[in-house]
């Protein structure tokens, strides 16, 4: 296991922002500067001189600065190579006794895998940002920054906790703090909103806690590692509780996560939070908060619950691809600012639901990805609206227009963003749509179910945000300005650049160079979802095709450099044989025998280029110094009916009636174990 | 067990009894006692000291001592209860130094009153005969129903005891008509075995127990006795549908009063309940229906109305009521578990150790969240509705903070006593395989965030009328002490709980068959 040299990194990362709040809790309250504040009070001392507001403004930035280098440095020391499916990737691993009384043992497990390294990094960098951004903040910025520090700590906590208990601890904890933020600084209907935030999303996770007390009767641990790993006791136990009760758990889960993302039915409490939370609130809720739904499915759901998971994948597909539609078409009615981008949130986190349950490598990748990308651009949407409202004071789309030609330059990045959130490419937004899309296409989970037409329904989505975020860019910055007060807008200020450039190049970093972020989260994405399960390509037919083989072979057509070096270095190895035999008929979909021949070797439909090096060579060979965890390998009884393991367990017996019933997952296991035996030697 | 050992069994109790004996002689005879404001306060303090130190040491040696003929059983279960107990009324004595003071009835038989109500509740806890059982129930009340009234020239003061006394001496009636009829019912239930038989009934629990072992089919009169008991110590606990005196009673109390009375009277109830539906075991099919019941309305009854108050007292009267429907969850994890399963000593030491959590958690949070409603009179008035918080965030800080952190812990939120103790509810319920009360506990808890959260919402997030308010130069430092030590025990067992263990632990004397 990789170590960084600093012993609790993580813990230094997570507490660090704790130490913050409880050091500007204890300074002097700064005076009040808003006209409403100072009306009944003496004004004979010079707001310059209010060392306390300095004091405040800079300890904050401080800490979150510091918390943001100590996430760099987990950042730089992160081995991206490292894959040891046993451990589920885990790095920079703190494990130690917490609770240990009777039966009852709770372990302070942190440690931190690809996926949840890019949103702690994320997290650090978006907590600088909202602290630089509430500078010019009138009242009350002590307690802002006080929460502000006290929500970073559960939020980054969050992303470490490897133990179900400690877990729940951040993800609760988190609440008071953003609750607070809501309440006292959210406009004008703030109290209802954040109390119907808070019964909503408190009403989802006390269910999860009684499923994971009830996890823990049965596989008699909190600990996911070993809760997800079927060769441990805890997750054998785990795996042979009765099939009801794990649904039960299941539904827990996926309830919390489902109110936390939020998917359709749970969505109501967004449009109210968003419309009345302050800018800093908009922008951790949208860049971070609903992303601790979608690790949840990621980090929890799938692993521990794989079986329900591909059960009900149909539900989560549809409720996803319904999202992506229902989210869409509201959005482009709101006449609130906010309630558009809290709409349009809806219909991106539904891509990032369908990604996940399409269960192949590509659609999760681009799930995982899509994740970071939704936290990039709609905070930079946010932040940019609260610069519009700050100047002119109001969130209606109607009270704005003709502003290109006043501010230019927010109006450039508004463009900038806007174009990011449509999943434009070149952006950020098309490298974790995109591979969504291609992963829904070949995944067999929405074939059996939907056929081609949730990847339709889908890919309509992305036309939908066209229609209403430009329509929205339109109203907002072309035309004429119709107020004369319009006129008067300063363009951006150096602060505001400040926050705007970071998350600008993060746009076209993740847009162009998209494997630099990708191969960090390769062995999570991975381990996730293993090989035998992945897509229409069943283990025993074909190499064990790597997940960047025809992504990038799109999304790097582009940056040719990049492209060159890594075909290059593929050709190296040896070529991998294509597959040649047809496709069992079950998964012939209906609509016509043409499609799936190219869905199969490469990203064809849609009308992108075909992978200029998918035949021939394998481009994105594992790198030299990964351990070969994933590698196909022989399977020992006799062959399976080709595709039997890709179905989902409840369909299993009418499929595939003549099939032994478990025997598929084997394969998943003996890969596992020689991975096992591979440490040992 | 001879006499000797019989009074060392019950030193902690004894010493707080003979305390407030002093007080009440010393402040009648001493003209320097009675001139001295807090001197009856101080002496006080230290008898409930010296009480927890005997305790702890009882609590350390472990085993079980039977005084009095097996009428009184000085288990680890009693010495923890004894402990929890102590606490409560160390902090009480704290809280009332600083309530009397501001409110102008600053007399000593308060403290005396209040220590012999601590005595009457740990009686309860060691009650093993279900006469010592009904002498500790009126020991508790009776102190109690003078502390109610203790605000003499207030009519709702007034109005609050007599209908205290009232019910309670209703509630009296049915015990002492359950104890008659348990007596009658196990007369004629022996059926041979090599216990042989008895002529008359008992009222031993441990003799009880092993009666009712021996019973396939227990008579009616046994279990109408049964019910009777349940409803007299239910009313005690403050469950629904028993609960109507609560919220009355604890909004007209003093505040101080309501502070103790909150916590003792439902540990000395639950601690007795515990131990009785212990002893009631081997018949648990007859009462488990009831007590999940009971336990159901409870939870959502208590926070159903809570949502609705305006009065602070009040709606923290509805959410105590609420609180022991949690903790009667405990009780039916208790009936549930087979007697004969594998896992049942497991399961039942942590529904006993969960309940005892849970009642520390309550203990403290409950009187730290009276504590800070006592602080404020310290502006002059007595801090009663909802509106008399508005913006108290901004006028009183702290006091605002450790008020949070009560709420925080009431609402179960992690990180606080509060939701360590519905996590091992929850854990018991589970072991016990009662899933569907387990989710109805989490359901009922959705409900009660509404409330709790108004109080919050209240006061961070609404202006004050006016940011500086006069506040009168008085004492507050016993108050701040009491809520100081609650608050950073919330705090602390939220984050480790281990901290307590061998004080949960110490019910798994009163768990073993």
């Amino acid at each position: 296991m990789p170590t960084s040299g600093i012993p609790n990194l993580l813990s230094l990362m997570t507490f660090l922002p704790l130490l913050g709040a409880i050091i500007v809790m204890c300074l002097p309250r700064p005076r009040d500067l808003s006209t409403k504040a100072t009306a009944g009070q003496d004004k004979t001392k010079p707001v310059i001189e209010d060392t306390g507001r300095l004091l405040v403004t800079w300890i904050t930035l401080g800490f979150t600065l510091l918390t943001f280098v100590v996430s760099l440095v987990v950042f730089g020391l992160f081995d991206s190579h490292y894959a040891h499916s046993l451990t589920r990737n885990m790095q920079f691993v703190e494990n130690v006794d917490w609770i240990s009384m009777g039966s009852l043992h709770i372990r302070y497990h942190m440690g931190v895998d690809g996926i949840s390294l890019l949103l702690i990094v994320l997290t650090t960098l978006l907590m600088t940002l909202i602290t630089l951004f509430s500078f010019s903040m009138k009242d009350r910025i002590k307690e802002f920054m006080v929460f502000l520090l006290l929500l970073e700590t559960g939020l980054i906590g969050v992303f470490c906790a490897l133990d179900l208990v400690l877990f729940y601890f951040f993800w609760e904890a988190m609440l008071i703090p953003f609750y607070f933020l809501i309440g006292i600084f959210g406009s004008a209907n703030r109290q209802a909103a954040a109390l119907k935030f808070f019964i909503y999303t408190f009403a989802g996770s006390i269910l999860m806690l009684v499923a994971i007390i009830g996890i823990y009767q049965v596989a008699g641990s909190f600990d996911i590692v070993a809760l997800c790993d079927p060769s441990s006791p805890a997750g054998a136990a785990l795996r042979a509780a009765p099939p009801e009760k794990l649904t039960w758990m299941f539904a827990a889960f996926a309830l919390a996560f489902m109110i936390k993302v939020p998917m359709f039915p749970f969505h109501s409490w967004l449009a109210d939070t968003y419309a009345e939370a302050p800018t800093a609130g908009n922008v951790i809720s949208s860049g971070v908060m609903v992303k601790m739904g979608t690790y949840g499915f990621l980090r929890f759901l799938l692993p521990l619950f794989p079986e329900q998971s591909h059960t009900f994948a149909p539900v989560f597909i549809w409720l996803a691809v319904f999202s992506i539609i229902y989210g869409s078409l509201i959005a482009a009615v709101q006449t609130d600012i906010k309630r558009l981008l809290a709409y349009s949130s809806l219909a991106h986190l539904g891509f990032v639901i369908l990604g996940i349950f399409t269960f192949t490598r590509v659609g999760t990748m681009g799930a995982a990805l899509q994740n970071i990308n939704h936290g990039i651009s709609t905070p930079m949407l946010f932040f940019l609206v609260g610069m519009l409202a700050e100047r002119g004071g109001s969130r209606w789309i109607a009270d704005y227009g003709g502003l290109k030609k006043i501010v230019p330059m927010l109006a450039t990045m508004l463009l900038i963003a806007t174009l990011s959130s449509l999943a434009v490419p070149f952006f950020n937004g098309f490298t974790g749509e995109f591979p969504i899309l291609l992963g829904s296409w070949i995944s067999a989970t929405t074939h059996l179910f939907g056929g081609y037409w949730p990847t339709a329904l889908a890919g309509t989505g992305m036309i939908l945000s066209a229609v209403y975020l430009l329509w929205w860019y339109q109203r907002l910055m072309l035309g004429v300005a119709k107020k004369p007060e319009l006129r008067r807008f300063p363009d951006l200020n150096r602060a505001e650049w400040a926050v705007l450039i970071p998350l600008t190049i993060v746009i076209f970093w993740v847009g162009l160079g998209s494997s630099f972020w990708t191969q960090r989260m390769k062995s999570a994405v991975n381990t996730l979802v293993p090989s035998g399960q992945e897509s229409l390509i069943p283990a025993d037919e074909g190499p064990d095709i790597p997940y960047t083989q025809p992504v990038t072979a799109v999304l790097e057509a582009d940056a040719a450099a990049n492209a060159l070096n890594d075909s290059g270095m593929g050709r190296k190895g040896a070529p991998v044989p294509v597959r040649k035999k047809p496709l069992h008929p079950v998964y012939r979909p209906a609509t016509g025998g043409a499609a799936p021949g190219g869905a199969r070797s490469g990203p064809a439909p849609g009308g992108s280029p075909p992978p200029r090096e998918a035949p021939g060579g394998s481009p994105q060979a594992p790198p030299p110094g990964t351990p070969g965890t994933d590698a196909p390998t022989p399977r020992p009884g006799g062959r399976l009916e080709p595709g039997f393991q890709t179905v989902p367990p409840m369909l299993r017996r009418k499929l595939f009636p003549n099939a032994p019933d478990r025997l598929p997952r084997g394969d998943v296991f003996n890969s596992r174990l020689l991975s096992q035996k591979e440490v040992q030697s | 067990m001879n006499y000797s050992s019989s009074i060392h069994a019950i030193l902690p109790l004894l010493i707080l009894v003979i305390t407030g004996m002093i007080v009440l002689v010393g402040d009648a005879c001493l003209g320097f006692w009675r001139r001295s404001k807090l001197f009856s306060a101080s002496v006080a303090l230290a008898g409930v000291s010296i009480a927890g130190l005997s305790a702890l040491t009882a609590l350390n040696e472990g085993g079980v001592k039977n005084a009095f003929s097996g009428a009184i059983s000085a288990d680890p279960f009693s010495q923890a209860c004894s402990l929890i107990l102590i606490l409560v009324a160390g902090l009480a004595i704290l809280v009332a130094m600083t309530y009397l003071q501001n409110r102008d009835m600053h007399h000593a038989e308060y403290y005396a009153l209040v220590l012999f109500s601590t005595s009457g509740a740990m009686l309860m806890a060691a009650a093993n005969d279900l006469i010592v059982l009904f002498i500790a129930v009126e020991i508790l009340s009776v102190a109690l129903y003078v502390l109610t009234g203790f605000a003499r020239t207030e009519e709702r003061s007034e109005e609050a005891a007599l209908k205290y006394f009232l019910l309670g001496a209703f509630a009296a009636g049915f015990l002492l008509y359950g104890i008659a009829l348990i007596y009658g019912g196990s007369a004629g239930s022996i059926d041979g075995g090599s216990y042989g038989t008895v002529a008359g009934g008992t009222t031993n629990l441990t003799l009880l127990a092993q009666h009712l072992s021996f019973t396939t089919a227990p008579p009616v009169m046994l279990l109408i006795g049964v019910g009777l008991l349940f409803v007299g110590l239910a009313f005690k606990a403050g469950l629904v549908p028993f609960h109507m005196w609560t919220p009355d009673v604890y909004q007209g109390a003093p505040t101080s009063v309501t502070a103790f009375m909150a916590a003792a009277a439902k540990i000395g109830a639950f601690a007795a309940m515990l131990r009785v539906f212990t002893a009631l075991g081997p018949i648990s099919p007859y009462w488990l229906g009831a007590i999940q019941i009971v336990a159901v309305l409870t939870m959502f009854g208590g926070n159903i109305l809570a949502v609705t108050q305006d009065n602070v007292k009040r709606m923290l009267a509805y959410s105590s009521i609420a609180h022991s429907g949690y903790l009667t969850v405990a009780i039916a994890a208790l009936g549930a578990i087979p007697h004969d399963s594998a896992g049942a000593l497991a399961a039942r030491n942590t529904a006993m150790s969960g309940a005892i959590f849970y009642l520390l958690a309550y203990a403290l949070m409950t009187l730290g969240s009276f504590g800070v409603l006592v602080w404020l009179t310290n502006r002059g008035k007595d801090y009663q509705t909802i509106s008399d918080l508005k913006g108290l965030w901004y006028k009183d800080p702290p006091a605002a903070y450790m008020m949070l952190i009560f709420i925080c812990s009431l609402g179960g939120i992690p990180g606080t006593m509060g939701f360590m103790g519905k996590w091992f509810i929850f854990y018991a319920s589970l072991q016990a395989g009662q899933l569907w009360l387990a989710v109805s506990m989490a359901c009922a808890s959705v409900i009660s965030i509404a409330y709790y959260l108004r109080i919050a919402a209240t006061m961070c997030f609404v202006d004050p009328e006016s940011r500086t308010e006069p506040i009168r130069a008085q004492s507050t430092g016993g108050v701040i002490t009491a809520i100081a030590i609650a608050a950073s025990f919330t705090l602390l067992f939220g984050v480790a709980p281990g901290l307590v263990h061998s004080l949960m632990t110490a019910a798994i004397a009163l768990g073993r068959p």
